[in-house]
C-alpha cells in the first residue's frame, strides 16, 4: 500500500505527539530529559521489513512487542540494536546497576527495557488510536532478543498465512546525553492497515 | 416515602413484576367494565378475534413476568457465584492482587495485601489509595492506571526503574530494606457495567533484590581481600599500582577541592 506525501506526513505527526507523551513519562520517571522524535515512516509488505529497517541482519536486536486488537489488529515492536539498548539502560539507570552482580544484569537491563518499550508502545498507540477514534485492546509487553531474521520470523508466526504489511516508524531517542537510534514496527494484516488508513483518511478530509 | 419507592424498584425484576402488575390491573378493569357495563347497556358486541388478542396480551403479560424472573434469579445467582469464584481464587494467588477505579477507589483487596499491609479487605475497600497509604507518592503507578483504564493497555511497573509503587512496610528486618521492593503489573477488566478498572498485581521481589546486594557486597569484599596481603593489608601485585593510582587521584581531588 502506498502513502501519498500528506498522509505520510499525518501518520508521521501523529506518531511524534505519541512519542513525545512517552518522552515526557520517561522523563519523570527516570529524572533525565529524554526526547523522542519520528523523521521518518514507511509502510512496507512483510517479505521486504528486514531490508527497509536498516538493521544488521547478523546483529543482536533488543525488541519490546505488545500484540493489540480491537478494529485493527497485529503487533507493535520497539526495536534498538542490543549494545545501543544495554548502554541506554546503564547510562539511565547506572546508580542502582552498579550494585548488582554481573549474573543479574542481565536481568535488569531486560526488566528495565521492556518497562520503557511499554511506556513508548503504549503512549504511540493511544495517541494513534485516539486521533483515528479506534478503539485497541493491547497485550502484556513481552522481550526478545536476537538477531532480526529471527525475531520477524517469531513475531510472524500467529499471522498464520495472512498477508501483512507494516509501518515502520524511525525513531531518534535522546537520553543521558545518548542519541540512540530506534525502530517502532506496526505489523499488521493488509485488512488491518487498510482499516488505520481508510480512518486516516477520513481524518484529513476533516481537516 | 421517596427513599422506599427507589429502594423498592431498584432491581429490574421488581419494575417488571410492578409493570406486570399494573397492565393486568387495568386489562382486568376494563374487561370487566367491557364484559359486565358496557356490552349489557348497549349492543356493542366484542369478536372472537378480539377476545383471542385480549386472551393472549393476558398471557404474555402473566407469563412474562415468570419467565424474567427465572432468566434473571438464575443470571444474578451465576454471577453471584462468579464473583465469589474471582474472590476466591485472587485469595489463593501468592501475590497481592487490588482492583481500583480512575479514582484510585479501591474495589477488591486479596489476602495477601490483607497479610502484608495489615489492612483488611472491608478496611480498604471503597478507600482512595491515597487514604490508605498516607506516604503513596508513584506518578509511574498513576500513568499506569490512566493509560491502562483510559486504552485499555497493560502496563508493567519494573523494580529496576521504580523500587516500589505502594509504599508497604516490611514485616522482617533480616536486611536493610525499609520498604517492599515490588514488580507490579497493571491491567484493564472491564465489569458488567461497562466499567473499566485497574488490576494491580503485585510482587514481593524484596528478598531477591537484597540477595543481589549481598552477593555484590560480598564480591567487592572478596575482591579487596584478594588484592592485599592478609599480614599486612597492602596491596600485592599489581592491585599495588592499581590501587596506588586510585588513591592517589583521590587524594589530588580532594586536595583541588582544598585549593578552591
Amino acid at each position: 500500500m502506498e502513502l501519498d506525501e500528506l498522509e505520510r506526513d499525518a501518520l508521521r505527526e501523529l506518531a511524534n505527539i505519541g512519542l513525545s507523551r512517552a518522552a515526557t513519562q520517561l522523563s519523570e520517571l527516570l529524572n533525565d530529559h529524554i526526547e523522542m522524535t519520528v523523521p521518518l515512516v514507511q509502510v512496507v509488505p512483510y517479505g521486504q521489513v528486514t531490508q527497509a529497517l536498516q538493521l544488521d541482519p547478523h546483529a543482536m536486536v533488543a525488541t519490546v512487542w505488545q500484540s493489540f486488537s480491537g478494529q485493527s489488529e497485529g503487533t507493535s515492536m520497539l526495536m534498538f540494536p542490543s549494545e545501543d539498548s544495554k548502554r541506554l539502560v546503564h547510562a539511565l539507570v547506572g546508580p542502582s546497576m552498579r550494585e548488582v552482580g554481573e549474573d543479574d544484569l542481565r536481568g535488569i537491563e531486560h526488566e528495565a527495557m521492556m518497562e520503557i518499550g511499554n511506556i513508548i508502545i503504549t503512549s504511540g498507540m493511544a495517541v494513534i488510536a485516539d486521533m483515528l477514534g479506534q478503539e485497541v485492546q493491547m497485550s502484556l509487553p513481552g522481550y526478545m532478543e536476537g538477531n532480526l531474521p529471527d525475531i520477524m520470523e517469531q513475531r510472524n508466526r500467529d499471522n498464520a498465512g495472512r498477508e501483512m504489511q507494516a509501518i515502520i516508524m524511525f525513531t531518534q531517542l535522546k537520553a543521558a546525553q545518548r542519541e540512540v537510534e530506534g525502530r517502532m514496527v506496526m505489523l499488521m494484516s493488509v485488512d488491518s492497515v487498510q482499516v488505520l488508513f481508510d480512518r486516516l483518511h477520513k481524518l484529513l478530509r476533516g481537516l | 416515602m421517596k427513599r422506599w419507592k427507589s429502594g423498592w424498584f431498584r432491581t429490574p425484576l421488581r419494575i417488571v413484576v410492578a409493570v406486570g402488575a399494573v397492565v393486568f390491573g387495568v386489562e382486568f378493569l376494563f374487561m370487566a367494565l367491557l364484559h359486565d357495563v358496557i356490552m349489557p347497556l348497549t349492543s356493542f358486541t366484542v369478536s372472537d378475534t378480539i377476545w383471542s388478542i385480549i386472551d393472549a396480551v393476558t398471557l404474555v403479560v402473566l407469563v412474562s413476568p415468570v419467565l424474567y424472573f427465572l432468566v434473571f434469579v438464575r443470571m444474578q445467582r451465576d454471577f453471584a457465584e462468579l464473583t465469589r469464584f474471582f474472590a476466591e481464587l485472587t485469595d489463593t494467588l501468592m501475590m497481592g492482587v487490588l482492583l481500583v477505579d480512575t479514582d484510585l477507589r479501591v474495589h477488591r483487596w486479596n489476602q495477601w495485601m490483607e497479610r502484608k499491609t495489615g489492612i483488611s479487605s472491608q478496611q480498604a475497600c471503597g478507600k482512595l489509595l491515597t487514604e490508605l497509604f498516607a506516604d503513596f507518592n508513584s506518578p509511574r503507578l498513576l500513568s499506569a492506571i490512566d493509560l491502562c483504564i483510559k486504552h485499555k493497555s497493560p502496563q508493567l511497573i519494573s523494580q529496576t526503574l521504580n523500587r516500589y509503587v505502594l509504599p508497604i512496610p516490611l514485616l522482617s528486618t533480616m536486611h536493610d530494606l525499609k520498604l517492599m521492593q515490588q514488580q507490579v503489573s497493571v491491567a484493564p477488566l472491564t465489569n458488567s457495567r461497562g466499567e473499566t478498572l485497574a488490576v494491580i498485581s503485585i510482587n514481593d521481589v524484596t528478598e531477591s533484590v537484597a540477595k543481589s546486594s549481598a552477593l555484590a557486597r560480598l564480591a567487592t569484599k572478596m575482591e579487596s581481600q584478594s588484592n592485599r596481603d592478609q599480614l599486612t593489608g597492602a596491596l600485592t601485585g599489581i592491585f599495588c599500582g592499581h590501587g596506588w593510582r586510585r588513591n592517589s587521584s583521590k587524594a589530588c581531588a580532594i586536595a583541588r577541592r582544598s585549593v578552591a
